[in-house]
């Protein structure tokens, strides 16, 4: 899957999970509070089963979830 | 899915099974009483390899996936009724060895794993605050950034092992405005300048297993110290979180086989109106209800540990697991005294000690409600 196409699949999961309008590419999801502890572990396990990728816990990196563009830069980037 | 256990695993739970028979009884009542730690058996699971179960053999460990850890630790629970020396070695495994092995250089893994897995240093993981609790995340110890470390400020309470760990992993933030986002893990020595422990706070269960509240002032720590990066706290929290809630509470799983096995040799004794008391259906269904419990929450550990053995995530799965065993221990020891009736009453069948434990099972790891949160969010709500 393309980094385009990884966008698009979370920007639909975010929608779907805010029950509010898109949020674009760069919105911030940490400082926003749209990420908070329960989500990220909800997201997790959605990047697991949607894109048959594990995010090792050891390479977890808070600033990789920025936002929607660097969560899909980290998806395309771990081996599926 | 496939849950069936091997011939090695079976052979494996029976000798963890003899082991605890054997080794691990002595008179609980005294050490419940004094409020003592039972270091002999600590010591006797080191040797048998307990601490070092999950653990990679070049550590010295005994390198089980996580299907046998957990069948392990039911056996456990199920033969050693120093329930407080299972909750002690599960504290010291799951919430610090784990996080170390997962998480650490290969420095701190060399400096502390070999001598966890022998039993020489004790463990034990600092979270909760007087105002963190559920809300764990919104603690406030703080890690400041100087010149060559870290400098902790603040407080934890009801920390398990607190009064004889040698090695704490203490979460703090480093950045208050990022949230979960800023919680760093800190491995932190017993005789670092600026951390005081309690002495051991008294409980009402799990009395074997001592639980203490630590102070941090001006604790200055080496940059070595940290564990994994900074902002990393959250994924070490979470990943010694999903063990937790399955192997130790696959501990409980055991004790209520136990508390069934000893129910229904009583139902089967006891006699009222000519008959057994186990003929009586209320009784007969109470009983059957504590196997139908046993049954669905090896069902769901298992899933858990069949996810993590595939290298999945199961924070779903493991909150479900914590909640079905733990309210299940609960029912079933509330049952289990009733059964005995007015003996069961009595301290001499020791059921006091299940319902207790039991109570705690409900609070500790999350508590019910914060389970059901987590399993509401998966909901979408
Ligand atoms: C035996 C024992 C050992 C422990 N060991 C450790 C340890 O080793 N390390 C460590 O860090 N901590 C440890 N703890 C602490 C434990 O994790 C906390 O007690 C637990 O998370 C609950 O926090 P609290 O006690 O502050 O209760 P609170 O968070 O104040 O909760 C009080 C009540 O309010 C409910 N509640 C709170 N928030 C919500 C919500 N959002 N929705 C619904 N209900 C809610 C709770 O479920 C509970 O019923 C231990 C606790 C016990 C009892």
């Amino acid at each position: 899957m393309t980094e385009v196409q990884i966008l698009a699949t979370l920007t639909e999961y975010f929608a779907k999970e805010q029950g509010t309008k898109a949020l674009g590419p760069d919105d911030s999801l940490l400082q926003s509070g749209i990420l908070d502890s329960l989500a990220i572990v909800k997201l997790l396990s959605f990047l697991e089963d949607e894109f048959d990728v594990e995010v090792d816990d050891a390479d977890f990196d808070p600033e990789n979830f920025e936002n929607l563009r660097s969560i899909a830069k980290l998806v395309a980037a771990e081996p599926q | 899915m496939d849950f069936s256990i091997s011939s090695e695993q079976k052979a494996f739970r029976r000798s963890v099974s003899d082991f605890a028979k054997r080794e691990l009884g002595g008179d609980m009542r005294a050490r419940e009483k004094q409020g003592a730690f039972f270091w002999d058996g600590w010591h006797k699971c080191a040797e048998f390899g307990i601490q070092g179960m999950p653990m990679p053999s070049a550590f010295g460990g005994l390198e089980l996936d996580t299907t046998t850890c957990l069948i392990a630790m039911q056996a456990l629970g199920k033969e050693c009724r120093d329930s407080g020396l299972l909750f002690s070695l599960n504290s010291h495994m799951w919430t610090c060895e784990i996080p170390v092995l997962e998480f650490g250089s290969e420095e701190q893994k060399q400096k502390y794993l070999p001598k966890m897995i022998e039993g020489k240093l004790v463990g034990g993981h600092a979270m909760t605050e007087p105002g963190a609790g559920s809300d764990a995340y919104s603690l406030r110890t703080t890690a400041k950034k100087v010149d060559g470390g870290y400098v902790l400020n603040g407080a934890k309470v009801f920390i398990s092992n607190a009064p004889i760990a040698d090695l704490l992993l203490v979460f703090a933030t480093t950045n208050k405005e990022l949230g979960w986002a800023g919680i760093t893990g800190f491995l932190v020595d017993k005789d670092t300048p600026g951390m005081h422990i309690s002495k051991p706070l008294e409980k009402i269960g799990l009395k074997t297993s001592p639980t203490g509240e630590i102070s941090f002032e001006d604790c200055l720590v080496p940059d070595s110290a940290m564990l994994g990066r900074e902002g990393q706290g959250s994924a070490i929290f979470n990943a010694e979180m999903e063990w937790e809630r399955s192997c130790l509470f696959a501990c409980h799983l055991g004790a209520m086989q136990r508390q069934l096995e000893e129910c229904v040799e009583y139902a089967k004794d006891r006699e009222q109106f000519g008959q057994s008391i186990g003929k009586f259906q209320s009784v007969s269904h109470k009983l059957a209800d504590m196997r139908v419990r046993i049954e669905l929450g090896e069902l769901i550990l298992h899933k858990v540990a069949w996810m993590k053995s595939r290298g999945k995530r199961a924070p779903l799965e493991s909150a479900i697991a914590k909640l079905v065993v733990s309210e299940s221990y609960m029912d079933s020891s509330v049952d289990a005294l009733q059964v005995r009736g007015g003996y069961g009453f009595m301290s001499e069948y020791q059921a006091d000690r299940d319902l207790l434990d039991a109570a705690g099972g409900k609070i500790y790891s999350g508590t019910s409600e914060i389970q059901r949160n987590i399993i509401a969010r998966f909901l979408g709500l």
